[in-house]
């Protein structure tokens, strides 16, 4: 059994907000087996993890829950958020405006290393 | 048997009120694990249930599996450390099976543990199940099962 588990956070973007819940789901569910979970946010992406986006990002139509409660309850099982700091430039988002889960910034580069580690898995939305 | 706002705590058991679960050694020498129904009141409806691969190893108050419940995903967590012999396939094909027979059919995992007599002090019995199930009760303000 693989211990840890990478996700790639590419075409999950607030603008089609169904596509958004699965993947912290996923995380969420590795992390409560105790497997190391890192999260990185790249592309449109990383606008859940600017301050109220993923607050007012709904699945459902019946606005049970927000984005943003998928994404603490991924979090509180131990899954770490890494924002791209290229995707911030792109996309307008400044370091100030992140929320306080994201536990750093980390792109191509280390994604990639994880997908070559073969102690890793990993998996892209 | 204690019975606890609507919840039942069988006498032939142990407990852990931290992590909602009941443990018993088998004829076997093995050890199941279950959720209790205080567990499973919280939980509601249990939608899927994934345990770790046979022959892994577990340290105490660690993952053995992982539960589905609505919209949420819950850790199994094993109070005694071990080794996975097996976890309830029919409860993975039929979760609800855990909501219907926690204290039986709808066990979770079997495990092998090296040294009970060790193991078995974490854990709860007699007289000391009830005062801690109460408090746990107290944390959630659970009152009783909402179909009770």
């Amino acid at each position: 059994l693989k211990q840890h588990l990478a996700i790639l956070l590419w075409a999950t973007d607030p603008d089609a907000p169904h596509l958004c819940a699965t993947p912290f789901f996923h995380a969420s569910a590795a992390a409560a087996m105790d497997i190391e979970v890192e999260v990185f946010f790249t592309s449109k992406s990383i606008r859940l993890l600017e301050k109220g986006v993923a607050d007012h990002v709904y699945v459902g139509e019946g606005k049970e829950r927000s984005v943003a409660g998928y994404m603490r309850e991924a979090h509180g099982h131990g899954a770490k958020f890494f924002a791209c700091s290229q995707a911030m430039a792109a996309h307008g988002v400044r370091e100030e405006s992140l929320i306080p889960e994201v536990a750093g910034h980390a792109g191509a580069a280390a994604f990639m290393a994880r997908a070559l580690d073969e102690s890793w898995a990993t998996l892209s939305y | 048997m204690i019975v606890l706002r609507g919840c039942a705590f069988p006498d032939d058991r142990l407990y852990h009120a931290q992590h909602n679960v009941w443990v018993q050694r088998g004829v076997d020498g093995l050890v199941t694990l279950g959720a209790t129904s205080f567990g499973v009141a919280l939980a509601r409806e249990f939608m899927g249930f994934v345990p770790k691969p046979a022959g892994t190893v577990v340290e105490a108050d660690r993952a053995v599996g992982v539960v589905e419940l609505w919209k949420t995903m819950v850790s199994v967590r094993t109070p005694v450390a071990g080794t996975i012999v097996s976890g309830n396939g029919a409860a993975m094909k039929d979760p609800t099976l855990i909501n219907r027979d926690p204290y039986g059919a709808g066990w979770l995992v079997k495990l092998e543990v090296p040294d009970w007599e060790q193991a078995r002090t974490a854990l709860l019995e007699g007289g000391a199940v009830g005062p801690a199930f109460e408090a746990a009760m107290d944390l959630e303000r659970f009152d009783g099962p909402e179909d009770a």
